[in-house]
């Protein structure tokens, strides 16, 4: 196992006959994968309200703010919700830092800045960080 | 003792196996061993010390007076070395003493031997040493063990004192129990059983049947020698040798330590940059000599004197191999050679730490640095950014690099110490890079003032080890500033080396406040 793979994998479980693992590079990317599209504006607000969260460890808050923010019918949130579905049942406590840290920086990678990005650029982007291994 | 019996400790050398390695003629006379390192760090001090004792008063190298030895241990040891001793000693009282000369003394040994060689010595320094029937040995300076010992005694007359000398010599047999009358701060480097009889489970090493087998020619005079390898650092008072078990690595090194040492200005020594050079010489040697192998048993011995004859601070500091290997690289050892203030103001003491020493004596270099930052944030003092940074990373790594090889746990001589650790060189090197470029890209945030109080948080937290609240901190701070995002590095790398790190993300997170408090005038 190189140093990378000992990063990105922060735990696994064996549940029955599976092995569930979380992989917080793949999570990373997906999320940085599904807010590409959105502003800058509400990504800061959204960022802000789920740090807020994070910091109260208040777990129920944090993943009603990210609910509510991915419960759209666009395709790329279904990714998102898939990681989700795998991993929330049997994520431990105190897993749950570094998920909601993963997630937020995250969506702090897609900000655009003053430089407004292309659409191409943005598909580019969706297509390379939205991608799920599986 | 007689000539008859050195020949028979001459033979014990040379069967309890000390061999002289380079050969040649010395064997044949049944001298091997000489001026060789017993392992023992007291006595081979003393071996420096005679060695530099002589140095000084003959002119002689250690390869010449081993040469010498090997020849005429006899002229030597009975000869040149009381006379050179008792003049090293009186030239403290009276600099204007004149040096005895090679030729001059060498004529009066002619065809002599044994103690007849002494007598003529002996007869030389009551001529020129000498005042009111007693020889002017003193026992201060570098003398101040041999306070009450033998000969030193202020009203021992010169019978007394070369009687004594004699047995020190080993030229008649030991009447009394040397040892004892040794200045205590000495007797505690020679245990002996019957001084320390709370501890009688062991029998001592150093004893005198054992020092006689043990010290080359068997003759004490080693012990006389001892002070003079130690080179004055601070002051009179605050001494260090560097020692290895290799003589001519050891005597290579001293030699540079005080050449070092007597070019400083005294404002230089008072700075403290005492140690860092001295350190410097004895990588240099090292690393000229290219004897890597040795930098493994090397120990810098350092006493201080305090009052009542007690001795403290006696520093053993062996260098671990991961920790040689890694400052072995010559930008890792300049950039870590500084000292750093680490302490407040206020603090009575000693305030700066010098990284090097911390690191070579392995002790995690984390709460220095977060000391020191602390100090930058409430003393206003200029910040020492490149060797915090060289130590954070050295320490993250080599935290990361012990984990891992725990989990491996393949025993204690893994692949990489016979390698010398390059593979961790290399990775730390590579962590170098990227994280002084990608932390300072945090330098943009905000405004000096504003920057100064996140830093604060950001200690703060750490000092809590409160990882939730450091990132929390940091994230919102650069939330305010979504520019900071542009090129996705600093994002990239806080994602690896603080949140999917929980081992060593503190000393990451120091980095960036670090960063946050760049740009004192003097920073180095």
């Amino acid at each position: 196992m190189n140093n990378e793979e000992e990063y990105s994998i922060y735990w696994q479980k064996v549940v029955g006959d599976k092995t569930l693992k979380m992989d917080l590079k793949e999570l990373k990317k997906v999320a940085a994968g599904v807010f590409q599209g959105e502003s800058d504006n509400y990504k800061q607000k959204l960022v802000y309200k789920m740090l807020e969260a994070v910091k109260n460890n208040d777990q129920n808050q944090f993943f009603y703010i990210l609910l509510k923010a991915i419960n759209k019918p666009k395709e790329d949130f279904k990714r998102l919700w898939h990681i989700f579905a795998k991993n929330y049942d049997v994520m431990p406590d105190e897993a749950f830092m570094n998920f909601a840290y993963t997630i937020i920086i995250g969506i702090m990678s897609t900000y655009s800045g003053d430089k407004k990005m292309n659409e191409e650029e943005v598909k580019n982007q969706q297509e390379n960080g939205g991608e799920i291994n599986e | 003792m007689t000539q008859t019996t050195l020949e028979i400790i001459k033979g014990e050398t040379a069967d309890i196996g000390i061999k002289e390695d380079r050969g040649g003629s010395s064997e044949k006379q049944g001298l091997s061993g000489n001026l060789k390192f017993t392992g023992n760090w007291f006595i081979d001090a003393g071996i420096l010390g005679f060695v530099n004792l002589m140095e000084e008063v003959y002119g002689w190298d250690l390869e010449e007076l081993q040469e010498m030895i090997s020849k005429e241990p006899e002229k030597i040891y009975y000869g040149f070395f009381p006379i050179a001793f008792v003049y090293g000693n009186c030239k403290l009282t009276n600099e204007k003493l004149e040096p005895p000369l090679y030729e001059e003394l060498n004529n009066k040994f002619r065809n002599l031997s044994g103690e007849k060689i002494f007598d003529k010595a002996w007869k030389y320094i009551v001529d020129n040493y000498s005042t009111n029937g007693r020889v002017n040995l003193h026992s201060k300076g570098l003398f101040y063990y041999f306070c009450n010992f033998l000969f030193f005694q202020p009203r021992w007359k010169e019978k007394q004192q070369k009687e004594t000398f004699q047995e020190i010599l080993a030229l008649t047999e030991l009447k009394r129990e040397v040892l004892k009358h040794m200045d205590k701060t000495v007797n505690k480097f020679l245990p002996s059983a019957d001084e320390f009889s709370n501890l009688p489970y062991t029998k001592s090493f150093v004893e005198i049947s054992t020092l006689k087998k043990a010290i080359p020619n068997s003759n004490f005079v080693f012990l006389l020698t001892f002070p003079m390898a130690f080179i004055p650092v601070r002051s009179e008072k605050d001494n260090m040798f560097f020692y290895s078990p290799n003589t001519e690595l050891t005597y290579k090194v001293n030699k540079k330590l005080k050449i070092m040492e007597e070019r400083l200005t005294k404002d230089e020594k008072s700075q403290n940059n005492i140690l860092r050079l001295t350190w410097n010489a004895v990588l240099d040697s090292i690393i000229e000599t290219k004897s890597i192998w040795s930098i493994e048993n090397m120990y810098l011995v350092t006493y201080k004197l305090g009052r009542n004859q007690s001795i403290f601070d006696v520093e053993y500091i062996g260098i671990p191999k991961l920790q040689a290997s890694i400052i072995l690289d010559d930008t890792i050892r300049k950039a870590m050679n500084w000292n750093i203030q680490y302490r407040s103001k206020k603090f009575k003491g000693n305030k700066f730490c010098w990284v090097i020493e911390e690191f070579i004596k392995g002790k995690p270099l984390y709460p220095v640095i977060l000391n020191h930052v602390n100090v930058v944030l409430n003393d206003n003092i200029n910040l020492s950014l490149y060797p915090s940074l060289y130590s954070l990373i050295l320490d993250a790594n080599i935290l990361q690099f012990r984990a891992k090889k725990e989990k491996e746990s393949k025993g204690l001589f893994s692949k990489s110490y016979f390698d010398n650790y390059r593979a961790l060189n290399k990775e730390i090197k590579d962590d170098l890079r990227h994280t002084s470029y990608k932390a300072s890209l945090i330098k943009g945030i905000a405004n000096d003032d504003t920057k100064k109080r996140i830093a604060r948080d950001l200690v703060e937290a750490l000092k809590a080890r409160d990882k939730n609240i450091f990132l929390n901190i940091l994230l919102r701070n650069l939330n305010e500033n979504i520019d900071l995002f542009d090129a996705n590095a600093l994002e990239d790398w806080i994602f690896e080396k603080i949140i999917t790190n929980d081992l060593s993300f503190e000393r990451y997170g120091l980095i960036l406040a670090m960063n946050l408090l760049r740009g004192g005038k003097n920073e180095q």
